[in-house]
C-alpha cells in the first residue's frame, strides 16, 4: 500500500509546496477566520445570521446589493455580446484594435474610472454643461449620485469581464454552421435566433455568472457614484469594521458573500471549465 | 456505373470549345457559368470559368490544394460574391441572390451539423424555415432517414454518432427541402479509408435515386473516377480539361492532367512522319510508331507523349520476338502495393519509365539490376501539352 502511495508521490510537488504553504497560511486561515468570527463574536451563536430575517436594513442592503448586480449583469452581457459578435466578424485587423481597447481598459484603475463618470455626468460635468449650453435641458439632469450612477459606472467597468467569455465561446463555434443554416433556407435573422443564439449560450452564462460574481464585491463604484444613497455589500461591511466595530455582523456578510460566490462559481464550472473562460475551446 | 460520354473519341479541348461557346445545349435546370471570377487582391482564385453542369449529373471538381475548388463551389452557394461573371440557372442570373434563396443543398467538410439539435431538428430544419406543417415535416423526416439508412437514430444528437453516421445526417438534412442542386466540399474527407468507398457507394446510389444535380469538390483522384459522370479538373483557378472519367483518364490533355489523374511516363519527341494511319515520332536514335492523328501538327513539330505505366510490358529479352516500341531497358527498383508492382526502369533510349504490372504475375520473377525489353502498344500513347515548355509547339 505505502509503496504505491510512494510511487504515485510525484517529487515535484515539493517545487509548489513553500507556495501552497503560504497560500494556506495567508489566505485560508484568514478565511477560516472570519467564518469562526461570524459565530463568536459578540457571543458564540448564530446570533449573527439571525440578524439577516430581523434587520430592515440588513434585508434592504441585500435586496439592494441584488438588485443592482443583477441589472448590472444584464446590461454589462448584451452590450458585451454586441462587442464580442462585432469582434468576431470585423476584420483580422479591426480586431486585434478592439482586443487592445478592451485589454487597455482591463489594466485603468477602476478609481480612475469611476471619476471619470462623475466629472462626465455629475451636475457641471461635460454631458450636463453641454445639453444646457445648447438648450435641450435647463436643469441638470442627475446621472450621478443615485442608483443610475452607480449602473453605469458599474456597467461600463465590468463589459470587459463579460466580453472574454463570450469571445472564447464564440470562437470556438464553426463558422461554417451558421453558412449551413443559411444553405438551408433560414435568413440571417433565423439563423442568428435559432442556431447563434443557442450556440452562444453557454458563453452567456459563463459571462453572466462571472459579472454577477464580480459585482457583488463592489465597493469603490457604488461609494463614489452613489452618493450614500446606494449602501451595497462591500461598502456596509468596510463600515461595520471601521466605524462600527462590530466585527460579527461584519464576518457573517463576508462568509455569506464567500458562500454565494463559491455556489456560484460552481455553477459556473458546471456549465464552462473554468479554466476555459479565457480563452481555449469551448469543450 | 458508366459514364455518359459524349462522342468517344472527341478530342477534349474541341468540348471545352463546345462548352463556352455552348448557349444551344444548355436545357432547363442546367446551371451556367459564364466567366466566373474571383480575384483576392490581385490573385485570381477562380479564373474566368465557363461550365454548364447539366440537369442531373453528377459533376465532380478535382483539384490540387488551392486550384479554387471550394471558391468556385461557395460562389454557386452565394457566399462568396464574385468579382466577374455570371451564375445562370434557367434563364436567370442568380449570382446576386443571397444563399437561402438559391435552394441549393451544400454539404460541407466537417459536415457543420447544429450540434444542439437532434438528428431529426437537424433534418427538420430546412422544413422548419419554411414554414412547412408539422405533419408534413414529420412525414419527410423519416421519409429522408429512411434514404440514409438512420432510422432508429433520430433523437440522437450529432457528438453520438460516428463520422460516417454523421455524414449520412448531413446528407439528409440538404436533401430535405429538395434542392436544385447539391454541392458537396470534400464530403468524405475525414472518413477512413473503408468507409468512404462504402459512403461513396451510397453517395452515387443516393444521387441515382434523387436525380438531384450533384457538385461534387475532391482531390482524391479515385473518388472522382469512380463516382462522376463528368470531371473538372482544376489548375490554378482553371478548368484545364472536362470530360468523363474515361475520356479524362485516356486521352488527358496536358501532362498536369495526366499526372494529376492516375500516373503517367512522359517521351519528349519530335514527330518524323505523318500518314493515313498514325505518326512517327523520334527521341534520340529512338523511333516510335503510334496510330495517333492529331490534326494542327507538322512534320518537325516537337510533341510530348504520355504513356500509362500499366501499357507498359516488359518482357524477357531472351525470348522476345520483335516488337514495336521495344527498347532495351534495366530494372531499377520494384515497390510492391498488393494489386500491383511498380518496376521502375532505366531506359537509355528514353530515360526513366515507371511500368505498372500485375502482382500476380510477376511476383519474383524479376529484381533490381536486371536487363529486360519493354515494350508499348501502337494506341497506348497520347501526345499532351507540355506545361512546362509553354509555347515550345
Ligand atoms: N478569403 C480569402 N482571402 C484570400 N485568399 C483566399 C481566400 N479564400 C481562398 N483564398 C485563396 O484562393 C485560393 C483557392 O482557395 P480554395 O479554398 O478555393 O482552394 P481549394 O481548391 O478548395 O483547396 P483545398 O483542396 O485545399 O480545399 C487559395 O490560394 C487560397 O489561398
Ligand atoms: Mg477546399
Amino acid at each position: 500500500m505505502t509503496s504505491t502511495a510512494l510511487r504515485r508521490f510525484n517529487p515535484y510537488w515539493m517545487l509548489v509546496l513553500p507556495v501552497t504553504a503560504a497560500v494556506a497560511l495567508l489566505y485560508i486561515a484568514p478565511i477560516i477566520n472570519i467564518l469562526f468570527l461570524s459565530v463568536t463574536d459578540p457571543q458564540p451563536g448564530l446570533g449573527n445570521y439571525q440578524k439577516l430575517v430581523e434587520s430592515d436594513t440588513l434585508i434592504r442592503l441585500i435586496w439592494t446589493t441584488i438588485r443592482v448586480c443583477l441589472i448590472t449583469t444584464f446590461f454589462a452581457v448584451s452590450l458585451g455580446y454586441l462587442v464580442a459578435y462585432t469582434m468576431m466578424h470585423a476584420l483580422e485587423g479591426q480586431r486585434r484594435w478592439m482586443l487592445s481597447i478592451l485589454m487597455i481598459s482591463f489594466w485603468i484603475s477602476v478609481l480612475v474610472r469611476t471619476f471619470s463618470w462623475l466629472m462626465l455626468l455629475g451636475r457641471t460635468g461635460l454631458v450636463n454643461e453641454t445639453l444646457i449650453s445648447v438648450g435641450v435641458i435647463s436643469d441638470p439632469i442627475a446621472f450621478v449620485r443615485n442608483e443610475v450612477g452607480v449602473l453605469i459606472g458599474m456597467v461600463d467597468y465590468m463589459i470587459p469581464y463579460a466580453v472574454l467569455p463570450l469571445l472564447a465561446n464564440m470562437r470556438g463555434i464553426d463558422p461554417r454552421i451558421m453558412s449551413a443554416s443559411r444553405s438551408l433556407g433560414a435568413s440571417n435573422l433565423q439563423t442568428f435566433v435559432r442556431v447563434y443564439l443557442p450556440l452562444t449560450k453557454p458563453g452567456v452564462i459563463a459571462a453572466s455568472l462571472l459579472v454577477f460574481i464580480s459585482s457583488l464585491g463592489f465597493y469603490i463604484t457604488p461609494a463614489i457614484l452613489g452618493g450614500g444613497k446606494v449602501l451595497m455589500i462591500a461598502e456596509y461591511i468596510s463600515v461595520q469594521l471601521l466605524v462600527t466595530v462590530r466585527w460579527g455582523t461584519a464576518a457573517m456578510l463576508a462568509s455569506i458573500m464567500l458562500i454565494s460566490v463559491l455556489l456560484l462559481m460552481y455553477i459556473l464550472n458546471r456549465f464552462m471549465k473554468l479554466g476555459t473562460i479565457f480563452g481555449g475551446d469551448v469543450r | 456505373m458508366q459514364e455518359s460520354e459524349t462522342g468517344t473519341r472527341q478530342g477534349p479541348s474541341q468540348y471545352l470549345k463546345m462548352e463556352s461557346s455552348g448557349k444551344k445545349y444548355v436545357r432547363h435546370g442546367d446551371l451556367v457559368l459564364q466567366g466566373l471570377t474571383k480575384k483576392f487582391g490581385s490573385f485570381n482564385a477562380v479564373d474566368s470559368i465557363n461550365l454548364t453542369v447539366r440537369n442531373g449529373e453528377f459533376l465532380t471538381l478535382l483539384g490540387p490544394s488551392g486550384s479554387g475548388k471550394t471558391t468556385l463551389l461557395m460562389m454557386i452557394a452565394g457566399f462568396v460574391d464574385p468579382t466577374a461573371g455570371q451564375i445562370i440557372l434557367d434563364g436567370s442570373d442568380i449570382s446576386n441572390l443571397p444563399p437561402e434563396k438559391r435552394n441549393f443543398g451544400i454539404v460541407f467538410q466537417g459536415y457543420a451539423l447544429f450540434p444542439h439539435m437532434t438528428v431529426e431538428e437537424n433534418i427538420a430544419y430546412p422544413l422548419e424555415v419554411r414554414h412547412q406543417s408539422r405533419s408534413m415535416i414529420s412525414e419527410r423526416v423519416k421519409e429522408m432517414l429512411d434514404l440514409v439508412q438512420l432510422h432508429g437514430l433520430g433523437s440522437r444528437y450529432p457528438r453520438q454518432l460516428s463520422g460516417g453516421q454523421q455524414q449520412r445526417v448531413a446528407l439528409a438534412r440538404s436533401l430535405a427541402f429538395g434542392p436544385r442542386i447539391l454541392l458537396l466540399d470534400e464530403p468524405l474527407g475525414a472518413l477512413d479509408r473503408k468507409l468512404r468507398v462504402e459512403v461513396q457507394n451510397e453517395l452515387k446510389d443516393l444521387h441515382s435515386r434523387t436525380g438531384t444535380t450533384f457538385i461534387y469538390v475532391t482531390h482524391d483522384q479515385d473518388e472522382a473516377l469512380s463516382m462522376s459522370d463528368r470531371i473538372a479538373i482544376m489548375d490554378r483557378g482553371q478548368i484545364v480539361q472536362l470530360d468523363g472519367p474515361t475520356a479524362l483518364y485516356e486521352n488527358p490533355v496536358s501532362v498536369f492532367a495526366a499526372n494529376f489523374l492516375g500516373k503517367s511516363n512522359f517521351v519528349r519527341t519530335t514527330i518524323m512522319d505523318i500518314d493515313k494511319t498514325g505518326m512517327q515520332f523520334r527521341t534520340g536514335d529512338f523511333l516510335i510508331r503510334q496510330k495517333i492523328r492529331q490534326s494542327g501538327l507538322a512534320i518537325g513539330n516537337k510533341a510530348t507523349l504520355a504513356i500509362r505505366p500499366e501499357k507498359i510490358r516488359i518482357l524477357d529479352p531472351s525470348k522476345s520476338e520483335k516488337f514495336n516500341n521495344s527498347t532495351n531497358a534495366v530494372i531499377r527498383r520494384i515497390s510492391y502495393f498488393g494489386n500491383v508492382l511498380e518496376i521502375e526502369l532505366v531506359a537509355p533510349s528514353i530515360g526513366e519509365i515507371t511500368a505498372s504490372v500485375p502482382a500476380w504475375q510477376f511476383q519474383g520473377s524479376h529484381s533490381p539490376g536486371q536487363s529486360v525489353t519493354l515494350c508499348w502498344d501502337e494506341d497506348a500513347a497520347v501526345i499532351v501539352r507540355d506545361d512546362d515548355a509553354v509555347g515550345e509547339t
